[in-house]
């Protein structure tokens, strides 16, 4: 599974890096979730994810039975999805506002002001 | 509570503007208090730490390294009083001069978040909880930038907000890694596992990631084009005060990442540092000397004076790591200022293309008497504080018998003054243009000076009055030396 997810990964990062250099800037949005997600799972697989065995502390015990699933890497992760769900809404809404007051949704056009 | 202080002043002031959203009035008075109670906050743990003290605060009462730490040693105390201090004369500046910043828009409030981050950065042991106040920092940022008048500034946004988006991401990828390699997070402990490892070059590697990311936050070669794309389109005190913070805080992350975390292995972080730090240096003021507006020229500055503090932080002596602090508190001082100036460029001239001014010393003498002690400062001229922060990481660049980067530095202080020289040609020298530029919306006020005077004022007591800060600067580069005390200041004699 950790093989799987490991190549998964790669192609998030992969195909995130490769969308945010496109010309378009919704497609540069794309590319930015596809690379916060590939982090997020990155963060995942690092934590050697187990299947079926949370960190719950059964009755009568003082602590969960090794091998559990690690909650601080899923702590870890839940901030970054909610810190990227953020700047996400952030980045549509300059990337909406910057398409209507320059009229172009291509990134080459942005140029701050300096016009031959 | 000393080192909680500086967190919740911001965050109150924060909070008190958000619920008095529509009294936008008061917002800037509101910022100067909030201001200049985390200038006496910071100040307070300066002066606690100066003696050599490490103080740290576990939260929630967590043992380390199972909780959040928030640790306070020299070069901490240093980066919170520079911080604060930037902060406070950009919020003195919009007093009295507010620049037309969207106030209704919540753009105090902002303000105030962002120097919550950079503290909140500089006071946090543990590595998950620096990129939380980076983002904290960023998102701010973001917000500010985006807030600006015109498309020029919707466009600088999406230039800074790409790259920095793409650090972030790398930024969680590495902690991720390292997380699951090591198994914590708290800087004191990573030290610690990383030393009993070895040379894994897997930590070599990630180590080298989160390099990148500080890089690219602290606009190093090849990473820098976010900065001259995005800091222009400001407004002048907002691109000083960012100039102070965001730049630096990614230089006080490479600072920890090679004395504290990797300090058992940090030949090649180093090696990077010193190599990618000298040509940030020349590209830097070389893509300074091509410009033709003021604040972008000075925004190429800005990226190469960071690579003189990165090239120090590479050369990792004590002396070269005292002369980087060094730097980074002039380029505070000096810098800020200079960006203030821009603003009385704007007001006087019409706008702050040189082409388009002229004159400046024959209708405005006293800014030109501060942006002379400004500008040769920032090109090191003794008896100013660049002379001695320069002088310091050229002497270590000597003694570490890197010969090549200490006449990298005295040849790219030579093209800064030749930068700063054509300023002063194209804006004060020369005779205005004609047709005279349009008449500026708002008129002269000698008081808009005082920031920036405040700062040239600072520059020259740094200089003449230095002594105590470098002794300062010197006890804090041997402390980061030794990252043994760290340790045990946080886990305790018996970890």
């Amino acid at each position: 599974m950790e093989l799987a997810l490991a190549l998964f990964v790669g192609a998030l990062v992969g195909g995130g890096f490769y969308m945010m250099l496109r010309r378009n800037v919704v497609k540069m949005l794309i590319g930015l979730v596809l690379l916060s997600n590939g982090a997020n799972l990155l963060i995942f697989l690092a934590a050697r994810p187990v299947r079926g065995r949370s960190a719950i502390v059964p009755q009568g015990q003082t602590a969960p039975e090794p091998p559990y699933a690690d909650p601080l890497a899923q702590a870890l992760i839940l901030t970054a999805i909610v810190i990227g769900f953020g700047v996400l809404a952030f980045a549509i809404a300059l990337v909406y506002r910057t398409e209507v007051e320059t009229g172009s949704d291509d990134i080459d056009d942005y140029v701050e002001g300096e016009r031959p | 509570m000393t080192l909680v202080l500086p967190l919740l002043i911001p965050l109150l002031a924060a909070g008190i503007m958000l619920a008095a959203w529509g009294r936008a009035r008061a917002h800037p008075w509101l910022n100067l208090a909030a201001s200049g109670a985390q200038v006496g906050a910071a100040l307070l743990v300066l002066a606690t730490v100066a003696d050599g003290r490490i103080l740290t605060l576990q939260l929630g009462s967590w043992p380390a390294p199972y909780g959040i730490s928030l640790v306070a040693d020299r070069l901490t105390g240093l980066m919170l009083s520079a911080f604060a201090i930037a902060a406070f004369l950009g919020s003195l500046h919009l007093v009295v001069d507010d620049e037309d910043v969207p106030a209704r828009l919540g753009f105090y409030a902002l303000y105030q978040t962002t120097v919550l981050g950079v503290s909140g950065a500089v006071l946090t042991g543990d590595l998950f909880n620096l990129f939380v106040w980076f983002e904290v920092v960023l998102i701010s940022s973001f917000v500010i930038l985006g807030l600006g008048r015109g498309r020029a500034a919707r466009e600088g946004t999406i230039k800074y907000f790409v790259l920095n988006l793409a650090s972030s991401a790398v930024f969680l990828a590495s902690i991720g890694l390292l997380y699951g390699s090591l198994g914590t997070l708290n800087y004191a402990e990573i030290s610690r596992r990383l030393a009993e490892a070895g040379g894994d070059p897997l930590h070599q590697a990630i180590g080298l990631l989160l390099l990148t990311v500080f890089g690219i936050k602290a606009a190093v070669f090849p990473l820098f084009s976010w900065l001259p794309a995005s800091y222009p389109t400001l407004p002048a005190s907002v691109v000083a005060v960012f100039s102070a913070l965001l730049t630096k805080l990614g230089i006080y992350a490479m600072i920890r990442l090679t004395t504290l975390l990797f300090a058992a292995q940090p030949q090649a972080l180093q090696t990077a540092l010193v190599v990618f730090g000298s040509i940030t240096m020349i590209t830097g003021v070389l893509g300074a000397l091509a410009q033709s507006d003021a604040k972008r020229l000075l925004s190429f500055h800005i990226v190469s004076q960071v690579g003189y503090i990165v090239v120090g932080v590479g050369l990792a002596s004590p002396l070269a790591l005292a002369g980087a602090m060094l730097h980074l508190l002039h380029n505070v001082l000096a810098k800020s200022g200079l960006l203030l100036l821009t603003r009385q460029f704007e007001l006087r001239g019409g706008s702050s293309d040189l082409g388009r001014l002229g004159g400046l010393l024959v209708s405005a003498p006293a800014l030109a008497a501060v942006f002379l002690v400004l500008a040769l400062g920032l090109a090191g001229v003794p008896p100013l504080s660049g002379f001695v922060s320069k002088y310091v990481l050229v002497l270590s660049a000597v003694e570490r018998d890197s010969w090549w980067v200490a006449a990298a530095m005295l040849g790219v202080s030579v093209l800064t003054l030749m930068s700063m020289l054509k300023i002063w040609n194209e804006a004060f020298a020369k005779a205005p243009p004609a047709p005279p530029p349009p008449a500026p919306a708002r008129t002269w006020h000698p008081v808009r000076l005082a920031p920036a005077t405040a700062l040239a004022v600072l520059v020259v007591l740094m200089g003449v009055f230095g002594q105590p800060i470098v002794a300062l600067t010197r006890a804090g580069a041997e402390q980061l030396l030794r990252p043994e005390v760290y340790r045990a200041a946080v886990l305790g004699e018996n970890f």
